[in-house]
């Protein structure tokens, strides 16, 4: 098959648990296709270079930047944002309540990516060194400097065992 | 900020995607791990009227090792290479520079191929093959092409690909196991970035100590990643010591060409490179050493 410019592709994913039946033409971001077709504003748009990582995703498993991946690649995937990460009933998940009780979130844009970057990280090491925290975010920006906090936010929760 | 509009079609075989090449010519691109492609398609640097995604051909993703060759696939990810024990013992200049290429992001979608291909000269993985040497196998419908890693480089963000060319296979020359030493040292500006200067090395040594071979790349310091041959030329076959080390650094620095750029001056650049083949070198020689006296080659 070749999908034309402006033909808009069939796109089959699961995001956050749900499937979605939706479609995009070839040259949409996954970024757009979660913001635009599927209401999740959680992966934010920053730099747009793929340098700022405000747009990071669980794409099955592996933490990239949704920005650097066309929506169509996407077709019969999993996707995890941010907002996947509270319950149902809006109970934030061990590694929010960590970033709320740090004060890890200044003006809060890069806090998405941040809080997937971090979550991609905890599963596969669930005891991170602080190296091994600063590495897992160096690819998010934030931009009013509050590093401290988050680096802080994402050991407690992984000293605490609830990574 | 958005790529131009373009068709897009995903082969499920190797075969498919070079006829697709050949079908579209250079309005063709083949998207691998993406993580230059697409930026340079937002930044409209690239715009091509085809993309051929790579993503779904199965089993290019591989990394193998034999008696000659470590090997990497069409779609290799740099996490792939990173996080191989037996690349890390082997190759510490392939581990290192992996470990400092990009972000944990762009390290689980990039690809070792890609980044090849795009012969970026402050890219990481220039210097690093060049050091280690090896072979890239370029395949079209027509057969395939094996062309030295020493080759391959041709201008700035060109490599010897022929439009209707990809990359099947990279493979690196596997040092022996007794007194090889090798390393990679970058300078950025910010963790991440493209290189400032790097620079790699992957020596062999002798019972004796005498330098049996040797590979030096350098990045950031001309239209395309540097083999400092005359380098190479001047310590092979020597047991390398202080002056001879100098000497091989004046010999780099004279014969490196770095523009001046966002990332530096000429001159600052050509005297880091000297400072960085420095402590490369120091760096390998150690392992190397240790490798001979069976240390630990921290």
């Amino acid at each position: 098959m070749i999908a034309e410019p402006d033909e808009r592709v069939p796109i089959s994913v699961t995001v956050n648990g749900t499937r979605h039946e939706t479609s995009a033409t070839p040259r949409t971001l996954l970024v757009h296709l979660l913001r635009d077709e599927l209401d999740l504003t959680g992966p934010h748009v920053g730099c747009v270079v793929g340098r700022c990582g405000a747009c990071t995703v669980i794409w099955d498993g592996k933490v990239i930047k949704s920005c650097m991946v066309l929506a169509v690649q996407a077709d019969g995937t999993e996707v995890e944002t941010v907002e996947g990460l509270a319950a149902d009933d809006g109970t934030l998940s061990p590694l929010q309540e960590s970033f709320w009780a740090n004060d890890a979130a200044e003006c809060g844009y890069c806090t998405p990516g941040m809080l997937m970057a971090a979550c991609g990280l905890l599963r596969e090491n669930p005891a991170p060194s602080t190296a091994e925290i600063r590495t897992a975010i160096s690819g998010n920006l934030c931009r009013c400097t509050g590093y401290v906090n988050i680096v802080k936010a994402i050991g407690d929760v992984a000293a605490a065992g609830k990574g | 900020m958005r790529p131009n509009a373009f068709a897009y079609t995903r082969p499920d075989t190797v075969d498919e995607a070079l006829a697709l090449l050949v079908e579209h010519g250079e309005d063709a691109k083949l998207l691998a791990g993406g993580q230059s492609l697409i930026p340079l398609m937002k930044l409209r640097v690239v715009y091509p009227a085809v993309v051929v995604d790579l993503n779904r051909i199965p089993g290019a993703d591989g990394l193998s090792v034999d008696g000659e060759f470590v090997r990497f696939g069409a779609l290799t990810r740099h996490v792939a290479v990173q996080r191989s024990a037996e690349i890390r013992r082997a190759l510490p200049v392939v581990a290192e520079a992996v470990d400092e290429l990009a972000d944990v992001q762009v390290r689980n979608l990039g690809t070792v191929a890609g980044s090849a291909a795009e012969a970026d000269p402050s890219g990481d993985w220039g210097p690093v093959l060049l050091a280690v040497g090896g072979e890239f196998v370029c395949r079209s419908t027509t057969g395939r092409r094996v062309v030295p890693v020493d080759g391959f480089f041709v201008d700035y963000l060109t490599s010897d690909l022929d439009h209707t060319e990809m990359i099947e296979e990279i493979r690196l020359r596997r040092p022996p196991a007794r007194g090889a030493g090798s390393a990679y040292r970058k300078l950025e500006r910010r963790v991440g970035d493209f290189a400032v200067v790097s620079t790699a090395v992957a020596l062999t040594l002798d019972d004796d100590g005498r330098c049996t071979s040797i590979g030096v790349g350098v990045g950031g310091v001309g239209l395309t990643p540097y083999k400092a041959k005359s380098a190479e030329d001047l310590l092979r076959g020597t047991v390398v010591d202080q002056a001879a080390l100098d000497e091989a650094t004046e010999l780099v620095r004279s014969e490196i060409s770095p523009i001046d750029d966002g990332r530096g001056p000429a001159w600052y650049k050509r005297d880091t490179a000297g400072v960085f083949f420095q402590r490369t070198m120091a760096a390998a020689l150690e392992r190397a050493r240790a490798s001979l006296t069976g240390g630990n080659p921290a």
